[in-house]
């Protein structure tokens, strides 16, 4: 019975599919590269690496001068991933083989489990942190170099008893699981904001600038308002199948009649002209809004995709008027406008913004400061000077974000991203710009690259030193 | 033999370095190593006047009537008689559209002076204006080409007049430059002090008084190492190192041991490479010192730009060879060294014309410590990948046109391309991670997909390949140096094809001289592997093995 297993695992655990995975691994990676040169990285992200299969266009390995049709279907990072890891996990089982024996194994494994869990509370608790605080940054990575290999020892000791010459495979060998375990948290937890605040201005929440949502605001409440959101998925289903949705707790439903990713608007002339205002209400009305070109993932501006949809609101069965929303209407940078709309009576303001999460804290930005070297405009350094108040945790203290240096708070880490530029050129700057990442998996790779170094040195190094002695012999 | 080699190479190492400073003419080397600041550096004057040179003529002297002029007698030129230098011929103009446009005939002339090009400047006004409003994506060649020369003529109008050069210390210590013209009528007293003998300075030239101008060089020299005794002494010891071509020397040098290996095989002679073997560890304590002397002047990590990477993987691909040599002593070690540091010296060389090669850092790359650790590493990755491509190179090459590839050195030169690959798997695995994780430390994600990291991960997972490949048996010696020739390739890419994604694919880009000669690289290894797939029937060195059999 374990031998008809064996036997039919054999293939999975071949050395020649490792060869094929990695291969066919490499190909995905030059195609995901190769393909931002026309397509937003976020898209290649999501069309090569996180997905099961991808139809690679022909074109991307040519110059655009030929052209050239046709596309290959390919396994995705998903599918590519998933194999390698049963590669992996199966040719363990069926060759590596253990070492120690009775005593020496229990001890072996125990040491190894304990060593585990010794690494992974360390990453998880303050004290790297701390230790690199406490060396005021970079130069605190040598202690913590220091304990981290005490605290990697009980591990490493145990893997080498249970497996001897192999151990350095097997640690090296898990670093890789852990690196692709890791990229799927990410690619499944992990959420990027941005957080604009001006000078003087505190900010409560952080928005997502990959995607946008309709808000639509009950201002009629001193105290606070009353929003109801439509998300961007919503939007775009929408928008092809053109019913009507009705917005939850509002009298209100919406139809989108059209919906662009990126767009650009083109103001309308008077009495002039082959454009047409679609809208009837609103902004719209003085403009026109026509697709974009994606944005591509090497474009040396980085800039963003900024949608625009054509919405029709009704109250009841019957129609308001049809507004053109979008985030280009904005009184300043990241300050989307609102559109008056009025529903039986209620005003109500209508926004197409980036997807906003609101914060249980807040972030006052006392000063922004951005140094050039002297006599030109390289920036040498970034830093905010932030006020971070949260009435739950009753923490109010002032901190500096900058460049290399960012702030874990909240489960969030917060970095200094970009900044708001003077209204005119030649004016001061007006705010920061501060990345928010959640990811819960962010220590991951960092033991990872602890262990697939301590593995590669432990294999290598053994590799060379019998070579070493043979060549002396 | 081995310590007359030595003493050969010190000699041609040393000899330049004696002082034959001409008493009867003017000081311009002094002037050169007055300390100013420019593009947020403080360097000497003659650092600024070479890198402006380099952008302009794609040298860093010219020739004038087929007198060779400096880059500071250039630029005192340009100062105080702009009327003789906008005659000189510094302007290289290549591309055929501008050189149409500039209504130039003469096939053979390559670079064109101010005057010459101002011919036909309100046509050049008007291609540039054109230029200008396009969007940065949808420019062509031609108009890229255009505003290159824009820039390099306003570089040129704004270096006349000193007006970005900031020459005058407003006073001791770090507190600022400012341009000369600014001092004139306000100033601190001991800047004004610095800006009235540079004047005067410049009017002895002006005047052709060698007497009062050396004069002035000697009391601002004086002036400033009192004000500001470090920034002297760097910018003292950059302009001697700019003078020197401490790395030209170098590549010269490394010319000269792989000859000497070559020599020793033919005549199989121990003591020549011995003595091959010797100069190369020469050669690499300079290159070494090069680095160092980089490292002080900048107060950086060894790699922060292209250029200087380059330099790093030869140092690295030139020690890992003389580790080779030392343990197998048979002048493979010494001849990948040298050819290896010979190739990267000279992609360094032709990475040099943009400029400062120790310019200021962007905002995020301003860290050390990362600097130190995760480009170091992955640069020591790259050098090791071209070396295990190098040896696969001499694999094949030596294989199939000679007939010394026996069975015995066929078994050998393969366990050094593994131990090599092993090498490089695991500093480009580590630097790989450590960039990860500076990623994670900057910008709050380990992993972008952006094309620089997969560039890196292509590596990594290509190294991989290469080790599992011989682990299961699919290639054996010579599969295994084809595979490596193909790292040099994949490193390539890394290195230099995904920098040029941006640019070069949109547009006409592969036109451009670094792509094609990234292209002629790639496509050199390619034939080698492609020989290195010839049936083995057909290697010399089979046939030799066959008949010393029978």
């Amino acid at each position: 019975m374990l031998q008809t297993i064996k036997t039919l695992l054999k293939p999975l655990a071949s050395l020649k599919l490792t060869v094929v995975l990695l291969a066919l691994s490499i190909v995905l990676v030059l195609a995901g590269t190769l393909a931002q040169v026309d397509m937003g990285i976020w898209d290649v992200v999501h069309g090569y690496f996180r997905s099961f299969r991808v139809y690679i266009p022909l074109q991307i390995f040519f110059p655009r001068s030929y052209e050239i049709r046709g596309e290959v279907p390919f396994p995705g990072g998903y599918t590519i991933g998933a194999a390698m890891l049963v590669n992996l996990l199966t040719a363990h089982v069926l060759r590596f083989k253990v070492k120690a024996r009775g005593g020496g194994l229990a001890g072996g494994l125990v040491l190894t489990m304990a060593g585990g869990l010794l690494v992974a509370w360390f990453h998880n608790s303050p004290i790297p942190g701390e230790i690199l605080a406490f060396g005021g940054g970079y130069p605190g990575v040598l202690p913590l170099m220091v304990l981290g290999s005490v605290v990697y020892s009980p591990l490493v000791v145990g893997c080498v008893i249970v497996f001897g010459r192999r151990g350095g495979i097997i640690l090296i060998h898990s670093a890789l699981i852990l690196l692709l375990v890791g990229e799927v948290v990410t690619a499944v937890t992990a959420i990027e904001t941005q957080m604009p605040i001006y000078e003087g201005m505190t900010a409560h929440w952080s928005h997502d600038i990959r995607e946008v949502e309709l808000a639509v605001i009950d201002p009629s409440d001193p105290d606070h308002d009353v929003t109801t959101v439509v998300p961007q998925s919503v939007l775009r289903r929408a928008a092809t199948d053109r019913r009507a949705n009705a917005l939850p707790g509002l009298p209100i439903s919406i139809t989108v009649d059209r919906y662009l990713g990126n767009s650009q608007l083109m103001p309308l002339t008077p009495g002039g002209g082959r454009l047409k205002a679609e809208a009837t209400h609103g902004f719209g009305v003085n403009y026109s809004a026509g697709p974009a070109r994606t944005v591509s993932g090497v474009d040396p501006d980085r800039m963003i995709n900024v949608p625009a949809a054509l919405v029709t609101f009704s109250h009841g069965q019957e129609p308001i008027g049809r507004y053109l929303v979008s985030p280009h209407f904005q009184t300043d940078a990241h300050i989307v406008t609102g559109q008056r709309l009025v529903a039986g009576g209620k005003a109500y303001m209508i926004y197409l913004r980036f997807k906003r999460y609101y914060k249980p804290y807040s972030m006052h930005l006392i000063k922004f400061h951005h140094d050039v070297y002297p006599g030109t405009s390289i920036p040498r350094n970034f830093s905010s000077e932030i006020r971070l108040v949260d009435p739950v945790r009753s923490i109010d203290r002032e901190i500096n974000i900058r460049m290399n240096s960012p702030l874990r708070y909240g489960g969030e880490t917060y970095f200094q991203s970009s900044w708001i530029p003077g209204a005119n050129e030649g004016e001061p700057d007006r705010g920061t710009v501060l990345m928010a990442v959640r990811n819960p998996g962010w220590t991951i790779p960092y033991i990872a690259c602890a262990l697939g170094s301590i593995g590669l040195v432990f294999q290598f190094g053994s590799n060379l030193i019998r070579f070493l002695r043979r060549q002396t012999l | 033999m081995v310590l007359v080699t030595i003493l050969l190479g010190l000699a041609y190492l040393l000899v330049p370095l004696v002082d034959r400073r001409s008493a009867d003419g003017f000081d311009i080397g002094r002037v050169g190593e007055l300390p100013v600041s420019y593009a947020g550096r403080i360097k000497p004057l003659d650092s600024v006047a070479r890198n402006c040179l380099m952008i302009i003529s794609g040298r860093q002297s010219f020739k004038n009537d087929g007198v060779k002029t400096d880059a500071v007698t250039w630029l005192l030129d340009l100062h105080t008689r702009p009327g003789l230098a906008s005659s000189y011929p510094v302007f290289r103009v290549d591309h055929p559209g501008v050189r149409a446009l500039m209504d130039i005939e003469d096939i053979n002339a390559k670079r064109f002076s101010y005057d010459r090009l101002m011919q036909r400047g309100s046509e050049l006004q008007m291609q540039l204006g054109q230029a200008q409003t396009t969007p940065k994506v949808d420019r062509d060649l031609m108009q890229n080409k255009v505003l290159e020369l824009g820039n390099q003529l306003s570089l040129y109008q704004t270096l006349s007049g000193l007006f970005t050069i900031h020459i005058v210390p407003t006073g001791p210590g770090h507190q600022g430059w400012t341009p000369l013209h600014t001092t004139m009528h306000a100033g601190s007293p001991s800047g004004s002090e610095v800006a009235r003998t540079y004047t005067a300075l410049f009017d002895a030239y002006k005047q052709g008084d060698i007497g009062s101008f050396n004069q002035h060089a000697v009391s601002l020299d004086k002036a400033l190492r009192v004000s500001h005794p470090e920034d002297t002494s760097k910018a003292v010891l950059e302009a001697k190192l700019n003078r020197y071509g401490l790395f030209h020397r170098t590549l010269v040098l490394y010319v000269v041991t792989g000859l000497l290996v070559l020599f020793s095989w033919l005549r199989s002679s121990e003591p020549m490479r011995q003595s091959a073997t010797s100069l190369l560890l020469l050669v690499w304590l300079v290159h070494t010192l090069g680095i160092v002397i980089r490292v002080y002047l900048s107060g950086r990590p060894p790699v922060t730009n292209l250029y200087s990477s380059a330099i790093f993987i030869g140092w690295g691909c030139v020690l890992l060879c003389l580790i080779l040599e030392y343990l197998f002593r048979d002048g493979i070690g010494s001849v990948s060294g040298a050819a290896t540091g010979f190739l990267t010296l000279l992609v360094a060389q032709g990475l040099s014309g943009s400029g400062d090669s120790m310019a200021v850092l962007q905002a995020v790359l301003d860290t050390n410590f990362w600097l130190a650790t995760h480009v170091v590493v992955i640069t020591l990755g790259y050098a090791s990948t071209y070396l295990a491509g190098f040896l696969g190179v001499l694999y094949i090459l030596r294989g199939v046109f000679t007939r010394t590839l026996g069975k015995h050195e066929a078994r050998h030169l393969a366990q050094r391309i593994y131990g090599i690959i092993c090498f490089a798997t695991l500093f480009s695995f580590v630097g790989t991670i450590l960039g990860g994780i500076w990623a994670d430390q900057s910008w709050g994600r380990f992993w972008g997909w952006d094309p620089k990291e997969n560039g890196a991960m292509i590596i990594v997972l290509w190294n991989a390949l290469v080790l599992h490949t011989r682990w299961g048996g699919v290639v054996k010696h010579r599969g295994l140096a084809v595979l490596a020739i193909f790292g040099s390739v994949v490193t390539s890419w890394s290195w230099f094809g995904v920098n040029m994604l941006g640019r070069g694919l949109h547009s006409y880009g592969f036109m451009d001289s670094a792509v094609s000669w990234l292209m002629l690289f790639v496509v050199s290894q390619l034939l080698i592997i492609g020989v290195g797939l010839l049936p083995e029937k057909i290697w010399r060195s089979r046939a030799a093995r066959v008949l010393r059999l029978d």
